[in-house]
């Protein structure tokens, strides 16, 4: 689901424009940052960001 | 700030929907123009059974079945229980012109699935007068045919009734010599599917895939036609209404 949340999201966003995600462990993790870059999105980071993680994309 | 943002509402929406939301034809906000649409059907038959139950589970905001409202009652927890996001409201079918138009302008788009004549041409008027984009799907003898009158990109399109003369003409002279009345109800089920995506169509894109004409479709052979369909000058119902 995190996946659509974030599809709908870059939706709105003009190209260029960043979008920062929180990310648990797991699953989104392993998943998102691949499916966004497959969308056309650039992956510009990721850090852990205490318990969980910062992914940064650039639409 | 970063997302994911939770919220019940939003989350049962986007769980619901999240295949259509994923399709680039969809997407948020062809999904939110789908929950904000009012369709109104017009007619209880065959057809209708898969035209509602898609136009349902798509998320159309709201149905309007045009018909006895008893006889949509079963129905209606059925369309419920597939998917309470979709409000569903039975009404009869207008009895005058006016009644018609009025109703035609609350809605975004009517479908017309309903056998009598004068109650088409009630609605083909209507669709004259307030230039709405009208969908019909009928059966004249062993074949069923489908079309849309929509104003655009044809400003001037042939009405329903130059439609359906030319439709009517072509299935009394290609006669079916052996129609099978299993694949006739069956091709009513298809009917009712392909109003469903055009209907989805329109809506998304404002397009139709079925401009300057009608489809015929062959039960026997599950097989569609193009047919050509020009607007007839001498038309009674619409050679009044041109805008040349
Ligand atoms: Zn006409």
């Amino acid at each position: 689901m995190t996946f659509v949340r974030v599809k709908l999201k870059l939706e709105s966003m003009a190209p260029g424009t960043t979008l920062r995600i929180r990310l648990n462990a797991g699953e989104p993790l392993e998943n998102l940052p691949r499916s966004l870059q497959e969308e056309g999105c650039r992956v510009v980071s990721l850090a852990s960001d205490g318990d969980a993680f910062l992914l940064v994309v650039e639409k | 700030m970063p997302l994911p943002l939770e919220n019940n509402e939003e989350s049962e929406w986007l769980e619901r929907y999240s295949r259509q939301l994923l399709l680039k034809e969809v997407g948020g906000a062809g999904q939110h123009r789908l929950g904000q649409a009012t369709v109104a059907i017009v007619g209880t038959g065959l057809m209708t059974i898969p035209l509602t139950l898609y136009l349902t589970a798509a998320g159309i905001g709201h149905l309007l079945l045009l018909d006895q409202p008893q006889s949509t009652q079963t129905h209606r927890a059925t369309l419920h229980a597939l998917n309470p996001l979709v409000q569903t409201t039975a009404s009869p079918i207008p009895t005058t012109l006016e009644q018609t138009i009025e109703q035609m302008n609350g809605c975004n788009l009517t479908l017309l699935a309903h056998d009598h004549a004068h109650i088409r041409q009630q609605f083909n008027q209507a669709a004259l007068q307030t230039r709405h984009t009208l969908i019909s799907g009928w059966q004249t003898k062993d074949l069923y045919f489908i079309s849309t009158i929509h104003a655009n990109p044809d400003p001037n399109p042939p009405c329903l009734l130059c439609t359906e003369t030319v439709c009517n003409t072509f299935a009394a002279t290609h006669p079916n010599p052996h129609p099978d009345p299993n694949l006739t109800r069956m091709a009513a089920g298809v009917i009712g599917s392909v109003l469903a995506m055009e209907t989805l169509t329109l809506l998304l894109d404002n397009r139709t895939q079925i401009c300057y004409g009608a489809r015929v479709f062959y039960p026997e052979e599950g097989r569609y036609d193009a047919m050509p369909v020009l607007k007839n000058p001498h038309c009674p119902a619409c050679s009044s209404h041109s805008s040349d």
